[in-house]
């Protein structure tokens, strides 16, 4: 049996969400219009919400309800200091780590060079318009660890360190509390390589 | 059903690097690897993208392992992969080049055609990349290596067709399916290469900048002929970056 058109058509557009085939889509959908009606109507609603009132912030393209998001017009943070992510989760971590008191710049993803994907597809237009305010003297590099965010770091060291901006780079290597017996070794040979001298006493 | 048996495969305490990977459903990876003895394959890395998964920072372009595999068709599922170590991560110019090796293993090396000893011209490279040095000679070692595994070895001791013998002095054009062929004096090409770079690069001696500048322009025509002439992707890329840089 084939379902009726509206049913079929939500199975269709929950395809949409990573990681949602056919037989998991259906699933959603009979357990949405069965069981769930009041929360199918709060899911309809607040979708369309969003998509209405959220939009991407003009300083950082994060995401915003105002033009400018409040962390880009808080007086509290240090306008000089601007942190590069790669996506909108990535800045969340980082502003629960409390480590942070600057601004930040959230990149459309990551250059993959294997993918065909360059600078012109990670919005570098947006942040060299960003970074040359005035004001911010020092860009972290906050990319993620693997290839090809290093890729997309060391090309904006290259072209930002050329504008006379300080730049910086998250540490890599064991995390806080945890033990070596149960780090993968990927990242215990990285910390080796990166290893420091401490001060002396 | 037995015949469906008897082609399924069990490998294990493979060698193998991996090249590229793509996320596939939620918490699984596809990787394209590249093996010692059964050259390069795509293989399933069920849950390898799930946040405490065993396989992070295990399946990571660049790094020795030692893989295991099983099950038949074109995608079989990964087993088992260990860190063999060794290699500090690429950085900076040397990553890029890394991409670049990568992506010439993915287009031209067929897949389940094993060469061991492109494994091993593939294993010294990445090692000289990791550990920075001039990136520039390893490469065209890389691509002269690269070439004579799959079969298209470059004609470098006599001029193609005629097999006259090179010399050092003279300069020559590059066919891709004859080899070398003499220039005549002021003719126009695109690049030209003497009988002594030709030479150098039989010997893999890429000391001498000239003999790299001539080997990479001749490396680039070659390598444009057998992708038919469809570019990079990295280095399209790589160009791009270089216009903003
Ligand atoms: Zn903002």
């Amino acid at each position: 049996m084939t379902p009726p058109g509206a049913l079929n058509d939500l199975i269709e557009a929950l395809r949409i969400l990573p990681g949602v085939g056919p037989k998991s889509a259906q699933r959603m959908a009979y357990q949405l219009l069965q069981h769930e009606r009041g929360g199918a109507v709060r899911l309809a609603r607040s979708l369309e919400r969003a998509l209405q009132a959220v939009v991407r912030c003009q300083r950082c393209n994060g995401f915003s309800e105002t033009p400018i998001c409040s962390l880009c017009s808080s007086p509290q943070r240090n306008p000089a200091q601007l942190c590069i992510v790669e996506t909108p989760a990535d800045q969340v971590m980082i502003e629960q780590s409390l480590a942070y008191r600057g601004l930040y710049f959230v990149l459309l993803g990551r250059l993959s060079p294997l993918d065909g994907i360059g600078p012109s597809e990670i919005g570098l237009e947006a942040l060299l318009k960003r970074v040359s305010d005035g004001v911010v003297s020092e860009v972290v590099l906050a990319n993620n660890f693997t290839h090809e965010g290093e890729a997309t770091a060391h090309f904006l060291s290259e072209t930002l360190g050329a504008r006379g901006l300080r730049i910086t780079r998250l540490a890599r290597g064991v995390p806080v509390g945890g033990e070596l017996e149960f780090v993968d070794p990927g990242t215990i040979a990285q910390a080796f390589y990166d290893r420091r001298d401490l001060p002396p006493a | 059903m037995a015949g469906a048996l008897r082609e399924s495969q069990r490998v294990d305490h493979e060698p193998a690097y991996v090249l590229h990977s793509w996320p596939y459903s939620e918490t699984s990876l596809i990787i394209d690897v590249y093996t010692a003895r059964h050259g390069r394959l795509p293989l399933l890395a069920r849950g390898a993208r799930r946040p405490r998964a065993a396989l992070r920072g295990v399946l990571e372009a660049f790094q020795p392992l030692s893989i295991g595999w099983s099950g038949r068709g074109e995608v079989r599922t990964l087993q088992k992969a260990e860190w063999v170590g060794g290699l500090p991560r690429p950085a900076g110019r040397a990553l890029w080049c890394g991409f670049y090796i990568n992506e010439l293993m993915m287009r031209l090396a067929v897949r389940d055609d094993p060469h061991e000893s492109l494994f091993g011209s593939y294993a010294e490279a990445i090692s000289q990349l990791a550990h920075g040095t001039d990136p520039e000679p390893t490469l065209r070692l890389f691509e002269k290596r690269l070439l004579a595994a799959l079969g298209y070895g470059l004609v470098l001791d006599a001029e193609g067709g005629s097999r006259r013998p090179l010399e050092e002095g003279s300069l020559y054009t590059y066919d891709p399916e004859r080899g070398p062929i003499r220039a005549e004096a002021g003719q126009a090409a695109e690049y030209l290469v003497s009988g002594a770079t030709l030479r150098a690069i039989e010997a893999e001696q890429f000391g001498d900048r000239q003999v790299l500048a001539q080997a990479k322009a001749l490396m680039r025509q070659v390598i444009a002929y057998r992708l038919d002439g469809r570019p990079l992707r990295v280095n399209q890329v790589w160009r791009e970056v270089l216009d903003v840089v």
